[in-house]
């Protein structure tokens, strides 16, 4: 059986000679007959037999692959049979050119209309079969789309809290990466998602929504499995549903699966929100993400996202980061086509007086600031302050104390903070435990032994590292010197 | 003539492709910069007095594509095979049965043996040549071979299902550095160095050291290769001498000045040369002139150990002070970091215990046990670690059985590629987790395997650099690390 299934899968590479044979035969006829020229009279007949013979085979195959596909299924029997009975009109409309030209002669245009009109029609219903019943149309004109029993396109929302979960969101997603083989005809594993209800009805296995638990729903599952899971849905390495799309889904079945949902009474929590705003197309209202359609192309993509710092700032002027560069701060975007920056002072390079300040044009667009052994003071710290968004900030390697700490109050973003090797004391390191962000704070150094400790502020744990936590073992037997010195010596003579 | 020419042209196109990608951030300094390294305007960098921010050379990424969680990485390969069975995949099957036939079934599932034990008529399984101990929160089980490591085993990710197609060192060692079995593709830290340049334009971007020797295999530059890429991306191979760095002192009666002269006239001919054949090997070589010329000053302070507080040197155990061991190599290695240089790569050799494997392999494990635990610690305490993934590899495993004579007590074990340990730590992984498992002889893989290509693509992830992006036209077809493969490991991420 798999292999009349394979064999039966070249009917789509096939059935393009027939298509491509028979119209030429056609533009060929038609055009011989109206300029009256018999120059071509021997390649139409050539033409007329191959499109027959390619007709032939392209049938052969379509019946093969209709054994795969379903042979009781509405759209492929109508397919079927156009196919057939364009096989038959191309066979005699040959037949009858080469042998019975005379009557050829009476009955052309006949042939050539019919043979045009099964033409166009399987080859309609086969794209069908293939690409979904709204393919052709789901651009078109409004007038077009209701023409074929579409409904209007959902209205494209200009904010998020006119928009509606299911039309603007979920189902448009489906209607793009599912609906190519579950639709009315082509129903694979018997089921379709034209409609709100059908989705709801689900398929051979039953319900595949299961409503407020996304993890039984074997919808939700099978579209957030391992792209390379057997189970996993679009199969076939057709285009898998975007991240953005698959936590949208998510969500609307946690939400209950509701046909009728504003986001305005929804209201997304902040971790499903930047990707319906995506969904929508309103990727910049508040979530400067890069775009979604890049980012999609590769795996890894969900971590990146969820990485991105949600800051929405403006790109800094080039030349105002080769003017930091000159002062000796070395300056990257931390993403392509990302705004945000990383600056870190060049090793053991100090810096003068106004650098900070020409740094300081950065400050919106800098998160990430490393001043180890810059030579900074503590009264340098009240620029450094001013980098409001910074979430990783090293301060290492110089000469600042507890008072100059004071200073960093607002740095409300922040979120790791390396003194290392400068003169701040555990005291002073307690008030920055009460940034709201603060998760690890370094302050070893090597002259004084502190012990690390970990503080408490509400829900949130401060680390403060001042030395490698060690985790004491069971019972070990270390090696003694006595015996590295046998081995020395045992080794020095042989080894391999 | 003709191939002389089409492979000029191909280079064109990629020095071109690299300043119009080099757009962006940064626009100004270093669009001037790509355009010296594509061999067009070379004179105006070293006459200007820029700072060295403003001479880094970015990459032809500039950034990655993610944002990257880690800004360095620090390698340490174990050179000849680092016995899984005795460091980090716990096996009490193996106890139990020592001296008993490993079944064969087991045997044949693991596909082939190497020809040196191939024709064993016995293949009876031996015993971890130490006992194990679970340490910390992970409860990670570590052999007594390396207790400092256990101590901080909560740091790391254990990667137990790690497994390559190689059985021989040559192709094994290759394919993990470079991603292909033969030589000539650049080795993953230049290709980083291609990618993301570097942030300290007065160290190289990439550093290679080598440490153990006394026989066995030995180390191969393919490791620190520059392939096919431009030469400049070549890691800068440390020796263990007075000089580090090879004839990077200036000889006797040259002073800076002088020195500083010379390339002013060197640069004026190969400005000149440039001009004529457009080859940007020239700019290559001039930027590696350039970088030596810094290096004049910057070698010499990241090798003077003077500053450093003996306790925080002590940590390292007490080989750090002969230069060229590996205890050494990973104080300069802490003090490169600190530096920013981004892909520091140390080589420890000596793993390969075909024979005596109790004595060879404590041996071994002494020797890089403290090191390795005083820097992953040293990185910790200063911050560090947040954004310098650290991994631990070898080119491959050990078999569970015996190579050799059992009963002569001369027994080792042989090359075993179809599972082996990696260890991970610092950006962006998990700290305090075991991933994937072996069989109970630790000979097959059980669950999660990862490929050399996976750990490849799930390195160039952690640094924002998507593996499949990241690619060079060579000889007529785009080449990357991982070759065709790869799959970013995403259960070892944080």
């Amino acid at each position: 059986m798999n292999l009349i299934y394979f064999i039966g899968r070249f009917h789509v590479l096939a059935l393009h000679l027939p298509i491509g044979i028979l119209a030429m035969a056609i533009g060929v006829e038609v055009y011989g007959r109206l300029r009256k020229t018999d120059r071509f009279d021997k390649a139409t007949d050539v033409l007329w037999i191959a499109g027959a013979c390619s007709a032939l085979l392209t049938v052969v195959l379509g019946l093969m692959h209709a054994a795969e596909l379903g042979a009781d299924q509405p759209g492929v029997i109508a397919h079927r049979n156009a196919g057939v009975a364009l096989l038959l009109i191309s066979v005699v409309a040959a037949a009858m050119r080469v042998s019975w030209w005379r009557a050829y002669q009476r009955l052309w245009p006949a042939g050539v209309a019919t043979t045009a009109g099964l033409l166009i029609v399987t080859g309609h219903l086969g794209g069908n079969l293939t690409h979904g019943e709204t393919y052709l149309v789901e651009y078109g004109p409004a007038p077009l789309r209701r023409l074929a029993g579409l409904s209007d396109p959902p209205v494209k929302v200009s904010k998020l809290e006119d928009g509606d979960l299911f039309a603007n969101v979920v189902n448009p997603s489906l209607q793009q990466r599912c609906s190519t083989c579950h639709n009315n005809s082509k129903r694979s594993g018997e089921f379709s998602v034209i409609s709100y209800e059908s989705i709801m009805k689900g398929g051979e296995n039953g319900a595949v929504i299961v409503s407020g638990d996304p993890e039984q729903s074997d919808l939700f599952r099978r579209v957030s499995l391992a792209h390379d899971d057997d189970e996993f849905m679009p199969k076939d390495g057709k285009t898998p549903l975007s991240d953005d799309q698959v936590k949208a889904i998510r969500w609307w079945i946690q939400a209950g699966a509701p046909k009728k949902a504003s986001l305005a009474l929804l209201q997304p929590p902040a971790d499903v929100r930047p990707a319906i705003l995506r969904s929508l197309g309103l990727a910049s209202e508040d979530a400067k993400a890069p775009s979604g359609a890049e980012m999609a192309l590769t795996e890894g993509t969900r971590e990146a996202d969820e990485s991105l710092p949600a800051l929405n700032v403006d790109t800094a002027a080039p030349e105002l980061i080769v003017d930091a560069e000159q002062r000796g701060f070395v300056v990257r975007p931390i993403a392509m086509a990302n705004p945000l920056l990383d600056v870190s002072i060049t090793p053991n390079h100090r810096i003068a007086n106004d650098d900070l300040a020409v740094l300081e044009r950065l400050s919106t667009q800098v998160v990430q600031l490393d001043l180890t052994g810059a030579g900074l003071k503590d009264s340098d710290l009240a620029a450094v302050a001013k980098f409001t968004n910074v979430e990783r900030l090293r301060l290492s390697k110089n000469d600042i104390t507890d008072a100059g700490l004071g200073k960093l109050t607002g740095l409300e973003r922040l979120e790791s903070i390396s003194l290392t090797e400068t003169k701040v004391t555990p005291r002073g390191i307690v008030r920055l435990a009460d940034l709201p962000n603060v998760r690890t704070i370094y302050i070893w150094r090597p002259d004084v032994a502190v012990a690390n400790q970990s503080i408490e502020r509400g829900a949130r744990r401060v680390q403060v590292i001042a030395q490698m936590p060690r985790a004491a073992p069971g019972k070990i037997a270390r090696t003694t010197d006595e015996q590295l010195a046998a081995l020395d010596k045992l080794l020095s003579g042989e080894i391999n | 003539m003709i191939k002389v020419n089409s492979e000029l042209r191909e280079r064109l196109v990629n020095a071109s492709r690299r300043s119009i990608l080099s757009g962006g951030v940064g626009l100004g300094a270093l669009a001037l910069l790509q355009l010296s390294r594509a061999g067009q305007a070379i004179s105006a960098t070293p006459a200007i007095k820029a700072s060295p921010a403003a001479l880094t050379d970015k990459g032809i990424l500039g950034a990655g594509k993610f944002p990257a969680r880690a800004k360095r990485v620090l390698h340490i390969m174990m050179w000849g095979g680092m016995s899984q069975c005795d460091t980090f995949d716990y096996k009490p099957t193996l106890v139990k049965m020592h001296g008993k036939e490993l079944p064969p079934s087991v045997r044949q599932k693991g596909g082939r043996v190497s020809t040196m034990s191939g024709a064993q008529s016995s293949f009876p399984c031996i015993a971890p040549a130490a006992s194990f101990h679970q340490y910390g929160e992970s409860g990670a089980w570590v052999s007594d071979l390396l207790p400092a490591i256990g101590e901080i085993i909560d740091e790391f990710t254990v990667v137990r299902s790690m497994y390559t197609e190689h059985v021989n060192h040559d192709p094994a060692a290759k394919f993990l550095h470079t991603g292909f079995q033969l030589s000539g593709r650049p080795s993953a830290g230049a290709w980083v160095n291609y990618a993301l340049g570097s942030d300290n334009a007065n160290l190289p971007s990439f550093v290679a050291m080598c440490s153990g020797g006394q026989g066995g295999v030995g180390v191969d530059a393919s490791a620190w290769s520059s392939g096919f890429l431009p030469s400049h991306h070549q890691g800068v191979l440390f020796g263990d001498g007075a000089d580090p760095v090879l004839y990077v002192s200036s000889p006797e009666g040259i002073d800076k000045e002088g020195r500083r002269a010379q390339l002013d006239v060197l640069h004026k001919i190969a400005n000149a040369q440039t001009r004529l054949s457009n080859d940007p090997e020239i700019a290559s070589k001039m930027t590696q002139y350039e970088m030596a010329y810094r290096m004049q000053e910057s070698v010499p302070d990241v090798v003077d150990l003077a500053s450093e507080p003996a306790h925080v040197i002590g940590a390292y155990g007490p080989d750090v002070v002969i230069p060229g061991t590996f205890a050494r190599n990973c104080v300069l290695a802490r003090r490169l970091l600190e530096r920013d240089v981004k892909f520091v790569q140390l080589m420890h050799t000596g793993w390969d215990a075909h024979s005596f494997l109790q004595r060879s392999i404590a041996y071994s494990c002494q020797q890089v046990d403290q090191p390795i635990a005083a820097l992953v610690s040293d990185l910790k305490q200063r911050g560090l670690l947040e954004d310098t993934l650290v991994v631990i590899s070898t080119e491959f495993g050990r078999t569970a059985f015996a190579q050799g004579q059992f009963d002569s007590n001369s027994y080792g074990r042989d090359h075993h590629g179809p599972c082996f340990t990696y260890l991970l730590a610092g950006a962006g992984v998990k700290a305090g987790h075991v991933y994937g498992e072996t069989d109970e002889f630790s000979y097959n893989i059980a669950s999660n395997p990862v490929h050399i290509h996976d750990m490849q693509a799930t390195m160039l992830y952690l640094l924002g650099i998507d593996h499949e992006l990241l690619t060079y036209h060579y000889q007529g077809r785009d080449f990357r690390l991982t070759d065709v493969a790869g799959k970013v490991v995403k259960g070892i991420l944080a």
